[in-house]
């Protein structure tokens, strides 16, 4: 069971984002230090520039505090394996993200934070707890790991009404699980949909909930007001905080999210059933009536901004030029599927998950018609076969209405070629050319450690899991190759590498000429331990494959592939002289060394508590103290949001605030 | 199960208690049975029957002597506390804003009323700026005046209630590490003062400094433990900055006094002492006439309107209705402008009764613990504010700090739920030293 069986519930609604955004800029932030740049700047001053530049650059949210609400969003649908529940309770209850605040409030937010914040392919979202209905009806799941993002899909949007801004074309998918233990159940007996759900849950085969959800067709200034007035440009966005506005200017995104029962045995944030990857350059022509902006319109950003997407602003642009250049065209998004074989074998359905695959052409959330979509296998032993399956997917299945109520998820029948899928790749086609769009990646590496922080001197272990067409395989000749990418470019040689290999045994893992590791396969399960050798941020990208064969990386980490996040925390080896007992650590190094850089680069934090102020942190240091405890690393109360405090910045911290108590607290003497 | 607390006169209270059997000399120490803890909930019982002989006149004040019954004798506070809490805190109210003794600190002068001009009796005790000085010293004995600056000493102080007696304000932040302001943007600021036994048992046991605390914790000390006796008795008031010329009509409906603050700039250096006129907007008040001590707390029934502070739980109408008969009876003096929000006696509701079961925790209204929380003193916290409970984490290490992760003291701050605070009953406590619920002895300060 997964998402793609039922029982399954449906969510749609909108997310509201909030990112601080300076962190975004290396002109502003250094992600390897966790300091503003330049690092001795005054509070003042910063700001000032950082004001002062925001037409220019497109750094559109100074005082964002990262906080994450689902907004009107509700349950659409509910689908059990008897059919379509039409009245039920729990449809129409809330769906929300949560996380916990140290002040009275209600619906605490969730936090977003992105491992590499240049980046744009390392979001995560820390939260507390996941409810699904509400106290009278519905299922509360505690965290267990956050939600990271994956299946990026960059040009979902394709903008034909040329309203897009910064990251308003891309849709990413989030996802983890909530064991069984987790989850607290209410209104059973008013709800036979929720009951039927919980039973589904309590099978011996499941292991608990997964929640699968997409965001796209994010907007910009769309809530955003200074004395009153509406702020819609980055030029009145410049002019309000150059008098003095410190609120906020939130992103919305659409949303639409599955819950279905998590396998035993599954990853929980994904993915746990077959991969369908997008064929490099593929696209169709849109059919129907659409329309393409004047090449000149596109720019809607300042010249020279740099948008959420930092590393990405350069694929962007150039992308959005060439669709404006020519015939609007399509792709298709990363997507899952899964096969349910009827009791002869010979035919069955092939359930699509498709809730980040069909892209759109406007703010409308039209969809594109690509006309009739195709599944097709393609033989393992002769490439040239195809069989077709099922018969062609009509727009009508797969067009905004459609999409909505049915969570993106596509059933495709077929009463002949079970064979040929047995033996064979599925592939998606469209287009008057039946041009293959998406094709599956049969062995997929898989692993919950998809967002990692390392501390100087750290090691934590990664397992990785390989997948052969959804299941562990069992091939007992496979290999991973692991490949090093820093600031996003490959790693070849060992003076470069950010991170240290080695097996569970400490042994460095063996690397090919080109500084490619591998780890053998053993039961479908590998695990290594990796640590770093500078700050940072990295990623670690994984192939499996049979041992006889080589396998290349690009020079650049390709979103379609499967890897880890990692960021390598600075390495504050100049505050080592303070970190020892008995030494009085002044509040100036306090300041400039650990808390400068939340009070500049994200100046809401300021807001609450102003951390330029000694009495004010005095004042506060039990709670600074419990706050940067990392037994609350996960939650949305671990301060700092941004995840990026050394464990010497930590001491430093905490030494300071027992020099406080030591001297009897806050009070001004 | 909803309980009537028809007021009768506070006095006839005591002194049927009194006459029912509590004659006992005074005593230094409570033996009362532990009364009001998880276990041993409050008795739910009515009052006690009229006394026979002479009756006091229904419906009035008490008189001194009659509230300082409660100071004399442990067994008739505590079946004061048991039998009628809102009355015990109202009298605990009355008794610490009467007018002092001149020339004796914490003595009410019993020829004065309340509402008479000059300082009330907790403005005479010990500010906590007195007891934890500098380097852990020594703090000079019981008798011996506040020290005001000179700078300060040196300005007539505005026209107040309290007279001419210069309060020191020592913090301006909450202890969830934030400020709350008034109407006009300024920021609430506190004290907290110690009546005698509190300071006399300081003073004596070498509590005062943060390795007297330690050495008493590793049982090195004068003590066994650190158990305040039965006649202690804390406050913390929370003021707000008053301009004599502009807000004359709030003057007249607060109690006043003049005050002194430390201005810092943003490295905690010393700039100037502010200096002004100040108006009482809360008071708490912690007396030990019971084990885990007796939490009262007072509010100026303006807060509402007059600072950014909002009540979250609405005060109970029994309380409500003592308050309403209360303030009749001081409807002469500024203390007619005063609100009892509630007394805590247990860590866990009660329901039915209404002091700790009103107070229910709906945060999570399947825990039961009791909250209690004034807006001036625990203003963004007040869904999970429980005194008993965080007070009973007030506790210190057996050993100085050494590594980063070592404390001093016990956390109060319990993390995953929302707010981070406690409520319901404390936790263990160990390794730390129970410190008697006294978070002011955090203030000590290391020797070294």
């Amino acid at each position: 069971m997964s998402i793609l069986s039922l029982p399954r519930i449906t969510f749609s609604g909108k997310t509201e984002w909030n990112p601080d955004t300076t962190n975004n800029y290396d002109t502003y932030y250094d992600s390897a230090t966790a300091a503003p740049v330049p690092p001795n700047v005054s509070r003042d001053d910063y700001l000032g520039t950082l004001k002062s530049q925001v037409s220019d650059q497109g750094n559109w949210n100074l005082y964002g505090d990262h906080a994450v609400r689902f907004v009107d969003t509700t349950i659409s649908s509910i689908q059990l394996p008897t059919g379509g529940v039409t009245s039920d309770p729990l449809l129409g209850k809330p769906t929300l993200i949560l996380g916990l605040v140290w002040s009275d409030g209600k619906n605490p937010p969730a936090r977003l934070v992105d491992v590499d914040p240049y980046g744009a392919t390392s979001s995560q979202l820390f939260f507390d707890s996941f409810q699904i209905g509400d106290s009278q009806i519905g299922v509360t799941g505690k965290r267990v790991d956050r939600f990271s993002d994956r299946d990026f899909f960059f040009a979902r949007n394709l903008n034909l009404d040329n309203q897009a801004m910064i990251a308003g074309k891309m849709g990413v998918v989030w996802q983890t699980a909530f064991p069984k233990d987790q989850l607290t159940w209410n209104g059973l007996s008013s709800s036979p949909a929720l009951t039927a759900f919980k039973q589904a849950v309590d099978a011996s085969d499941a292991a608990g909930i997964v929640v699968r959800f997409v965001s796209y067709r994010t907007q910009y200034f769309t809530n955003c007001k200074f004395n009153g007035k509406s702020i819609t440009t980055f030029e009145e966005l410049q002019t309000a905080y150059e008098q003095g506005f410190t609120g906020r200017n939130p992103a919305y995104s659409a949303v639409l999210g599955n819950i279905g029962v998590w396998n035993t045995g599954k990853i929980q944030s994904g993915p746990s059933d077959c991969v369908l990857v997008p064929v490099p350059k593929a696209n169709v022509p849109i059919q129907g009536a659409v329309t393409s902006p004047a090449p000149a319109a596109i720019a809607a950003a300042p010249a020279g901004s740099k948008t959420l997407l930092s590393r990405q602003q350069t694929k962007l642009q150039s992308s959005a030029a060439a669709e404006a250049a020519s015939t609007p065209t399509a792709t298709l998004g990363q997507s899952q599927f899964r096969v349910e074989f009827d009791a002869t074998g010979d035919s069955g359905k092939v359930v699509l998950d498709f809730i980040n695959a069909v892209p759109e052409v406007n703010q409308q959330l039209v969809k594109a018609d690509l006309g009739s979509i195709q599944l097709q296998a393609r033989d393992n032993n002769d490439p040239k076969k195809v069989t077709l399956l099922g018969n062609p997917v009509p727009y009508a299945t797969y067009n905004r209405e459609a999409y909505t109520s049915g969570g993106g998820v596509l059933t495709v029948p077929f009463a002949m070629g079970a064979s040929a899928l047995k033996n064979g790749t599925l592939e998606v086609t469209a287009g008057p050319s039946t041009t293959v769009l998406l094709k599956e990646r049969p062995l997929e590496v898989v692993t919950d450690s998809k967002s990692i922080y390392l501390d100087e001197g750290q090691t934590t272990p990664v397992q990785l899991t390989v997948q052969d067409r959804g299941a562990i395989t069992t091939k007992t000749v496979l290999v991973i190759s692991i490949a090093q990418y820093f600031n996003g470019a490959l790693i070849a040689t060992a003076s470069s590498a950010p991170f240290r290999l080695t097996d569970t045994g400490g042994n460095l893992l063996p690397v090919d000429a080109n500084f490619i590791a591998t780890i053998p396969v053993v039961n479908g399960v590998a695990t290594f331990q990796v640590s770093p050798t500078m700050a940072g941020t990295g990623a670690l990208c994984y192939q499996a494959h049979l041992a006889s064969n080589a396998v290349l990386f690009p020079p650049g980490l390709e979103v379609a592939m499967s890897f880890s996040n990692i960021r390598n925390l600075p390495w504050d080896d100049s505050l080592a002289k303070f970190d020892q007992p008995g030494v009085v650590i002044p509040w100036s190094i306090v300041y400039e060394n650990v808390l400068k850089v939340y009070d500049l680069v994200y100046p809401v934090m300021s807001l609450v508590i102003d951390l330029r102020n000694k009495q004010a942190v005095d004042g506060a240091g039990g709670q600074f103290r419990r706050a940067t405890a990392l037994d609350i690393f996960e939650s949305t109360l671990y301060m700092p949001i941004t995840r990026e405090m050394s464990q010497r910045k930590r001491n430093i911290l905490w030494r300071y605030l027992q020099q406080v108590e030591m001297g009897g607290g806050a009070s001004p003497k | 199960m909803i309980r009537l607390f028809a007021f009768l006169s506070l006095g006839t209270v005591i002194i049927a208690l009194m006459i029912s059997g509590c004659n006992k000399p005074d005593q230094k120490s409570s033996t009362v049975p532990p009364k009001g803890t998880a276990s041993n909930p409050p008795a739910t019982k009515p009052s006690e029957p009229q006394p026979s002989g002479p009756k006091p006149k229904a419906d009035a004040l008490p008189t001194l002597a009659e509230i300082s019954k409660l100071e004399e004798d442990s067994d008739t506070a505590a079946k004061l506390v048991g039998n009628a809490p809102l009355d015990f805190g109202w009298a605990m109210f009355l008794y610490t804003n009467w007018p002092a003794k001149p020339g004796e600190r914490g003595v009410p002068d019993p020829g004065k009323k309340p509402g008479d001009a000059g300082p009330v009796v907790w403005e005479t005790w010990k500010n906590v700026a007195e007891v934890f000085l500098d380097k852990g010293a020594e703090p000079p004995e019981w008798s011996v005046p506040p020290v005001v600056p000179p700078e300060v000493a040196s300005t007539t102080p505005p026209a107040s209630d309290s007279g001419p007696m210069w309060q020191r304000m020592t913090e301006s932040i909450q202890v969830d590490g934030f400020p709350t302001k008034d109407d006009s943007g300024q920021t609430i600021i506190y004290n907290v003062f110690q009546n005698k036994s509190v300071f006399d048992y300081i003073r004596t046991n070498g509590l005062y400094s943060v390795q007297g605390q330690i050495a008493v914790a590793a049982g090195s000390g004068p003590i066994p433990k650190i158990d305040f006796p039965w006649t202690a008795m804390e406050v913390k008031a929370s003021w707000r900055w008053l301009d004599p010329e502009k807000d004359q009509a709030k003057i007249a409906r607060y109690f006043t006094a003049p005050a002194y603050w430390a201005e810092l700039d943003d490295d905690g250096n010393f700039v100037k002492w502010q200096t002004g006129l100040m108006g009482l907007t809360g008071l708490h008040i912690i007396s030990k006439d019971l084990p885990t001590w007796v939490w009262i707390t007072f509010e100026q029934v303006d807060n509402g309107t007059w600072t950014k502070a909002k009540r979250l739980h609405p005060i109970p109408p029994e309380v409500q209705a003592v308050n309403s008969k209360m303030q009749k009876l001081l409807a002469a003096t500024k203390f007619a402008n005063y609100e009892l929000v509630g007394v805590q006696t247990s860590f866990m509701s009660n329901p039915g009764s209404p002091v700790d079961g009103t107070s229910i925790n709906t945060v999570d209204p399947g825990q039961g613990g009791s909250l209690l929380a004034n807006t001036q003193i625990e203003s963004a916290f007040q869904s999970r504010s429980s005194c008993i409970t965080c007070h009973s984490i007030a506790s210190v290490a057996k050993q100085l700090p050494q590594q980063p992760a070592d404390l001093l003291r016990k956390s109060f701050v319990e993390v995953g739920v929302t707010p981070p605070y406690y409520v319901g009953n404390g936790p263990d406590l160990a390794p730390f030293v129970s410190m008697d619920f006294v978070w002011s002895l955090r203030r000590a300060r290391s020797t070294e």
